[in-house]
C-alpha cells in the first residue's frame, strides 16, 4: 500500500494563480498512480473548476468577504480527491445543462465548457454550500476505474 | 504562464503560401484573450491557409479550446482554413475529451498539415 498524499493552498482571487494550482495539482497526481496523462486531465479539471469560481463567485461580493479559495488534494492507491472552497456566491454546476458543442461555438460562445469538461474528466463532482459561510466542490478520480466517458 | 507566439509565412510543397503562429505556454481562462487576438489577426490577413503549430503548446483550457473551434469555423466562413498541427498529447487528449475533433483540424505533424492545405487547394 503506497502512502497516501495531502497538499493544502489557498490563492487568491486571481487568473493569475491558475499555473500555480496546476502544477500542484500535477505534482500530486505524478506521485499517484496516476498515468500521466490521465494526470494531465485531472489538473485541467481543476483548473476549470477554479476559474469558474474566479470568473464569477466573487463579482457581487461585499468588501469585507475574504477573496481566497482554498484547495485540498488528497491521493491514495485508489483515488485522487479535490476540494474548492470559496466564500462568494453560491453557483451549483449541476444545474447546468449539457452543452451542444456545434451550437455552443456556432454562438460564438468562450466560456461554459468547463463543467462539461470536469464531468467528463472526473468521475464525481459534487456541489455543497452553507449559506453565508462558503461553496465547496468535491471531484473525485477514480485510479484504476476503467474510463466509461468517450 | 502567459502564451507566447511568432508568425512567419511559409509555403506547402505544391507553393501555396500559409500563414503559420507558432504557439507556445497554456492556454487557460487568463491568457484565452491573447489567443484570440492572435487568430483575429491571422484571420484578418486573408491568408487562404493558416497553421497554428502547437508543438510548444503544454496545454488548453475548455475556453482555449472553444476560441480556436470559434476561430476554425470563422476562418472557414473567410474562405480560409485553419489547421492544428504538432498537438501534444495533453492537447490531443483534451480536444478528444470534449468532443472537438470533429469542429477542429488537428494534424501530428506539420508535414501533415502541408499536405493537407496542398490537397485541399486542388479543389474547386
Amino acid at each position: 500500500m503506497g502512502k497516501a498524499i495531502k497538499k493544502d493552498l489557498s490563492v487568491p482571487n486571481d487568473l493569475a494563480y491558475l499555473s500555480v494550482v496546476r502544477e500542484t495539482v500535477l505534482e500530486v497526481a505524478n506521485k499517484s498512480r496516476l498515468p500521466a496523462g490521465e494526470a494531465h486531465l485531472v489538473s485541467l479539471a481543476v483548473d476549470e473548476a477554479l476559474a469558474n469560481v474566479m470568473e464569477h463567485a466573487y463579482i457581487d461580493a461585499p468588501p469585507e468577504v475574504k477573496q481566497v479559495i482554498e484547495i485540498q488534494l488528497a491521493a491514495d492507491e485508489k483515488r485522487i480527491e479535490v476540494r474548492i472552497r470559496d466564500f462568494g456566491s453560491a453557483f451549483d454546476p449541476g444545474q447546468l445543462p449539457d452543452v451542444d458543442l456545434r451550437e455552443h461555438v456556432r454562438q460564438g460562445k468562450r466560456g461554459g465548457l468547463g463543467v462539461f469538461l470536469m464531468r467528463k474528466i472526473m468521475d464525481e463532482v459534487e456541489y455543497t454550500f452553507e449559506a453565508g459561510k462558503h461553496n465547496e466542490l468535491y471531484m473525485v478520480k477514480y485510479i484504476d476505474k476503467p474510463s466509461s466517458k468517450g | 504562464m502567459a502564451i507566447k507566439f511568432e508568425l512567419k509565412e511559409i509555403q506547402t510543397p505544391g507553393g501555396q503560401q500559409v500563414l503559420k503562429a507558432e504557439l507556445g505556454g497554456f492556454v487557460d481562462s487568463k491568457s484565452t484573450p491573447d489567443l484570440k487576438k492572435i487568430l483575429d489577426e491571422m484571420i484578418a490577413t486573408g491568408a487562404k491557409f493558416l497553421l497554428l503549430d502547437c508543438g510548444y503548446l503544454d496545454g488548453v483550457n475548455s475556453t482555449g479550446l472553444a476560441v480556436l473551434a470559434g476561430a476554425s469555423d470563422r476562418a472557414e466562413a473567410a474562405g480560409s482554413l485553419l489547421v492544428l498541427a504538432r498537438p501534444n498529447r495533453a492537447v490531443r487528449m483534451v480536444v478528444e475529451c470534449v468532443g472537438f475533433t470533429t469542429l477542429l483540424n488537428l494534424k501530428d505533424t506539420e508535414a501533415e498539415a502541408l499536405a493537407f492545405f496542398a490537397e485541399r487547394a486542388k479543389k474547386p
